[in-house]
């Protein structure tokens, strides 16, 4: 019954939230952050992976 | 170069990052805009809960073969078991602030995250007060796997007991439909896989780093 | 089974012989009590209730702490040598049970004089703490044995018991403020199953993990 009367909700984004532009920076940021966080990972791996090879 | 997995769980996060905040959700009283946090928050405990069953597995595993790596597993696991519940309790913090209207309400389970935190900490504090390795392996494995089955009663059980805030509560399981709309389906199951995946990449590394400086040590 | 009891009987008349241990707990639970009466006169149902458990917690982990951590090194060398692991765990549980549960009712006994009796259906309040001290007589025993196990153990105990055991805690008092309103049994009936169901977890995991937390 609640999924019912859920699935009749209407979708909403971000953007209806009345925000702007800024808020693709906030995006953007949040993935170059998280791109940072891979970059070290991959790092560090590497780095591993050579030590194991000795 | 990357294992599968590893590459998934890096496709997969920064889609449920960016997907997360860009895609549609249902539009609900209280919760708007910050449903979305249900991508960020709830994979998190699905980690904590993989990584201490990964975690509770390597223990059995070193009681039964009596092999100290599989105690450096054990260990790596429940570390980063525990790096995400912190940031669970985190993320669940704020959300719980914008709706809930206060960072710590007195809700079962919150309550419960709280002291299955507390129970690995102690797990932390046993390893510590332990200096020789092959004992410490034995016994901190034991306390694993004692601490195990009463962390899933208290995170699966006792919720259901009382009645909380948050969804599927007074009986009944986890999530219900409000939860799993379609469109946060989208979303959210990727979400919980990815960060999974990276859960257990950055367990990985961490017990490839203990085994070398292990292997090393016994070399001299 | 002989040698449950065989252990058993030891453990009881060790008891027996250093009486200052068992005299040290029950002058404990007398006197905390005290305290609780001095510092808040007048407890409400839901405090009586809660404070009650909270006096047990602790006076548990002391009482059950001493059951490994107590025993001299040259002891516990001839246990090595003598009994089978699971024995000493099970008569060490056994020989807890009944002191949590003495400890217990003594306990009851001495808030009732104190502070009035607020239980209304005195059997079922009874059962519960029959039940919970069961549980607290299990999973303390296992972390006394660890904490033994792992030296430093003073500090150890309550630091390992406290979190481990507030699920059974929390079970319990809840439990017992039901059956401290007089609700209808049926709802206590149902906690005393998740009860018994949590115990049995709980002494199947003692029974199968102290053997190997045990050998050297």
């Amino acid at each position: 019954m609640t999924h019912f009367i859920i699935n009749q909700i209407q979708s909403s984004t971000l953007a209806d939230a009345g925000s702007t532009d800024k808020f693709h920076v906030v995006i953007a940021v949040i993935a170059m952050l998280f791109l940072g966080i891979v970059a070290y990972l991959i790092s560090l791996d590497l780095k591993i992976r050579k030590q194991e090879k000795k | 170069m990357l294992k599968w997995w590893k590459i998934s769980g890096i496709i997969l996060v920064l889609y449920a990052l960016v997907g997360g905040l860009l895609l549609p959700v249902p539009q609900l009283p209280i919760l708007m805009q910050s449903i979305r946090n249900l991508y960020y928050h709830v994979p998190m405990w699905f980690g904590m809960q993989t990584l201490l069953i990964a975690s509770a597995i390597y223990a059995a595993k070193g009681l039964i073969y009596k092999d100290l790596l599989h105690d450096i597993r054990s260990e790596a696991y429940a570390k980063i078991a525990l790096l995400f519940g912190t940031m669970g309790l985190v993320t669940g913090m704020i959300w719980a602030k914008n709706t809930w209207g206060a960072y710590w309400t007195n809700d079962p389970k919150l309550n419960s995250a709280a002291i299955g935190m507390l129970m690995y900490a102690a797990y932390f504090v046993l390893r510590g007060s332990i200096d020789d390795a092959e004992k410490k392996a034995r016994i901190s494995a034991v306390y694993n796997l004692f601490a195990l089955p009463v962390f899933i009663v208290l995170i699966f059980v006792l919720p259901r007991l009382t009645a909380s805030l948050h969804p599927g509560n007074g009986g009944n399981p986890g999530f219900n439909s409000y939860d799993l709309d379609s469109r946060l389906r989208l979303v959210f199951y990727p979400a919980v896989l990815g960060w999974i995946f990276i859960g257990f990449w950055i367990a990985e590394l961490q017990i490839r780093i203990n085994k070398l400086t292990f292997l090393k040590e016994n070399e001299d | 089974m002989n040698e449950i009891s065989q252990l058993l009987k030891k453990e009881i008349i060790l008891e027996w012989r250093q009486r200052y241990a068992i005299n040290g707990i029950l002058l404990q639970v007398i006197s905390s009590v005290f305290v609780i009466y001095l510092s808040v006169k007048g407890l409400n149902q839901n405090t009586w209730n809660g404070v009650y458990w909270v006096v047990m917690l602790f006076i548990s982990i002391n009482a059950i702490a001493k059951s490994f951590i107590g025993e001299s090194k040259g002891r516990n060398m001839y246990y090595h040598m003598l009994v089978q692991p699971q024995n000493l765990l099970i008569a060490k549980f056994i020989y807890n049970a009944f002191l949590n549960i003495f400890l217990s009712v003594l306990c009851i006994s001495t808030f009732i004089v104190l502070m009035g009796n607020p239980i209304q259906s005195f059997k079922l309040y009874l059962s519960v703490t029959l039940m919970g001290c069961i549980g607290f007589a299990a999973t303390f025993t296992l972390l006394s044995a660890i904490s033994s196990k792992a030296g430093n153990s003073n500090l150890l105990m309550p630091v390992l018991s406290i979190p481990i055991i507030i699920p059974l805690l929390l079970i319990v008092i809840k439990a017992s403020k039901r059956a401290l309103d007089g609700i209808d049994d049926s709802f206590i009936m149902k906690d005393l199953g998740i009860l018994l169901v949590f115990n049995i977890l709980i002494v199947a995991l003692a029974y199968i993990l102290f053997p190997s937390l045990w050998k050297e």
